[in-house]
């Protein structure tokens, strides 16, 4: 698990080039699941 | 926003449908050009078990076409819905599911490493979704097995299994793109959205 924290960071460059897409839309989907908890979780809707 | 049936666990279904098509057409076109035999057959495997596992989500279409189960399904599933994750014999090893799904991810993201298995890796980029994956669905299987309702760590597991099940679609779905997009890259055009050598896409 942590390898594969570590290499977030790194893989951010890594994807842009490997997968064709850009730097925004990288760290867009990096940090999309932390938006996604936090919204859904705190949106103030109940489960 | 989070119950059964509404837009998470909708949008859940379309991201895991979607991954299952877009998954069967890679396994599709690395067949026809005679890709490795673990190519196809992982593509293939994985994307039969996302299509199984989104339809299990709604159901087989029974609150989407609202039909009724048999009696027989009813009486034997604790929801009385038309699926098996709600069986008794069954709810345990879709908890596993979900576990080994997170472990699957990071293990994938190691494969991705690899020269031989980076066709069938997960993104790096995928990492921080995995973590939070595996986290979220080792706190559930914890809660089926040790149940506490009055424990902080329960309640937040309990609420957020929709959210989990969201993130376990959406990641799928960002799999499948991606390693379509860098399959297609290698000039085999294998590809799931556009042409080979097409302009990267707005996420």
């Amino acid at each position: 698990m942590t390898s594969a924290i570590s290499r977030t960071g790194s893989g951010l460059k890594e994807s842009e080039r490997a997968y064709r897409i850009s730097s925004a839309a990288a760290k867009v989907i990096a940090f999309a699941p932390f938006v996604i908890v936090f919204f859904l979780c705190f949106s103030g809707q109940s489960p | 926003m989070l119950l059964e049936n509404h837009p998470v666990e909708l949008l859940t279904f379309v991201s895991l449908f979607s991954a299952g098509i877009m998954g069967w057409t890679l396994a599709w076109k690395a067949k026809n050009k005679e890709r490795e035999i673990l190519v196809v057959g992982f593509y293939a495997a994985f994307s039969a078990g996302l299509l199984f596992v989104a339809m299990e989500e709604v159901s087989w279409g029974q609150w989407l076409f609202g039909f009724e189960p048999p009696a027989a399904i009813k009486a034997i599933n604790r929801k009385g819905e038309l699926n098996l994750h709600n069986m008794q014999a069954f709810h345990a090893p879709f908890e596993f599911l979900r576990v080994a799904f997170g472990l699957g991810g990071l293990l994938g993201v190691w494969l991705s490493s690899r020269r031989h298995t980076r066709n069938i890796g997960a993104p790096a980029i995928l990492s921080s979704w995995i973590v939070i994956i595996a986290i979220l669905a080792a706190l559930d299987l914890r809660n089926y097995y040790v149940q506490n309702p009055v424990h902080l760590i329960f309640i937040a597991a309990e609420k957020m299994v929709e959210i989990l099940e969201l993130l376990i679609g959406l990641s799928a779905f960002l799999y499948m793109w991606l390693n379509g997009r860098m399959l297609a890259d290698e000039g085999e055009e294998i590809s799931t959205f556009g042409e080979p050598g097409s302009k990267p896409e707005a996420v």
